[in-house]
């Protein structure tokens, strides 16, 4: 048991150290964006992602030598699925002119490894009780749910640290599901738990470095996997709510898949002087989770983070309580 | 002022627990009308299961989308009473 906790310290350090590079690295590049609710938006490096896959990869390997993940296919199949995920987001980093179905069809070949190595069990549990086993329907869920999951997460990326902030908690939920249910820690939620700790530090307000498409996808890859892997699907699903919030309000009123910069009405509003988010009141821009935030009392970029994390904090509570009333 | 700053994060909150008692009510209803209508696996059998559900949580984010926007109206509406009087 020490040797894992060494392992997770090790993973801890190393994701800490790799962030800290490539928030360095990134500026130096073509990989940046501005801090749109900061005075003089200033530089960020977005090489997120690619600071999260070299953590990953690693630490798999590391896990796999170590024994702390012992089955290869496992080992194999979370290798891939996080390498083509991040090969999308990155096509999209690269080339932000695709058009606006390209990450929700191409997410879902992140799910490919999944399927093609049988690493999912069929059998979905609402709660005792309802049990529905899905052998056909299941992958093809699997498919579907890569997509939603990957692009919600991506969508919530909207200030600093909130998306990641939001798979944190997803990921403790099913860590805390799993735990009660087989009273044994999942050691691969383990490690996205630990590398995504590391890359927090300098992604929290006021970040050091943005995640960038690929780095939200890859946020929702751990969720996804973590999820199929110590089944707790319906538990995840309630504390991502405000996720689900989020995304279907955009959907709903935007009617299609296009991304926030190409949105022709302002959603918020930043006022340089009192460095508050404001709502912009426009009707035609969608309801998304932080301009309801703002909209009765504008709001700094850390005021308008708590309110998210109060929201986080209280999905997370409801879908552990769910599995503790309802089993 | 000051004590209203997290006012709406308090709403959603709130509508977050609605919909999570929703969501386990539409859950146990599902359940309910496939273990009275349907047989043991196969493929009808399952993606019937599956229209069913969609369906049912496609109500529950009609209904979910139908809150928030009656809240956010009240909200505005309350902004724009107060800046009328000044």
């Amino acid at each position: 048991m020490s040797n894992i906790f060494i392992y997770l310290l090790f993973t801890f350090v190393f994701s800490i150290l790799t962030t800290k590079l490539f928030s360095k690295i990134g500026l130096k590049t073509r990989f940046i964006g501005y801090d749109a609710f900061k005075r003089g938006h200033p530089k960020i490096s977005s090489m997120g992602g690619v600071a999260l896959i070299l953590s990953i990869i690693l630490s798999m390997v590391v896990a796999y030598f170590l024994g702390i993940v012992n089955d290869y296919k496992l080992f194999i199949g979370v290798i891939l699925s996080f390498t083509i995920v991040f090969i999308i987001g990155f096509i999209d980093d690269l080339y932000p002119n695709l058009p606006g179905y390209y990450k929700p069809v191409a997410t879902m070949f992140g799910a490919i490894p999944i399927i093609l190595l049988k690493l999912y069990n069929p059998i979905l549990k609402i709660f005792d009780g309802i049990v529905f086993r899905l052998s056909i329907v299941y992958p093809v869920l699997i498919f579907v749910s890569f997509a939603v999951v990957l692009n919600t997460v991506n969508m919530l990326d909207v200030i600093n640290g909130s998306a990641a902030t939001g798979t944190f908690y997803a990921l403790i939920v099913s860590l805390i599901v799993y735990f009660l249910r087989k009273n044994t820690l999942n050691s691969l939620t383990l490690i996205f738990i630990s590398i995504l700790a590391g890359f927090l530090i300098l992604n929290l307000y006021p970040a050091k470095i943005f995640l960038g498409n690929s780095g939200s996808l890859i946020l929702g890859t751990m969720i996804m996997i973590s999820t199929i892997i110590s089944k707790t699907e319906f538990p995840v699903l309630i504390s991502m709510m405000p996720f689900i919030h989020n995304s279907f309000f955009y959907l709903n009123k935007v009617k299609g898949f296009i991304e926030h910069r190409k949105l022709k009405s302002e959603v918020t509003h930043f006022d340089e002087n009192s460095e508050l988010i404001i709502d912009a009141c426009n009707e035609d821009s969608p309801l998304t989770l932080l301009r309801f935030i703002v909209a009765y009392c504008p709001k700094k970029e850390y005021e308008a983070f708590i309110s998210l994390v109060i929201l986080f904090t209280v999905s997370s509570a409801l879908a552990v309580i769910t599995f503790i009333i309802l089993g | 002022m000051k004590s209203m700053k997290y006012i709406e994060t308090i709403y959603i909150a709130f509508i977050i627990i609605i919909q999570w008692i929703l969501l386990i009510v539409i859950f146990s209803l599902f359940w309910g009308i496939v273990t009275i209508t349907l047989y043991p696996n196969n493929v009808i059998d399952q993606l019937v299961k599956l229209v069913i559900g969609l369906t049912l949580l496609g109500i529950w984010l009609l209904e979910w989308f139908y809150i928030v926007n009656l809240i956010y109206n009240r909200i505005r509406r309350c902004i724009k009473m107060s800046l009328d009087r000044g």
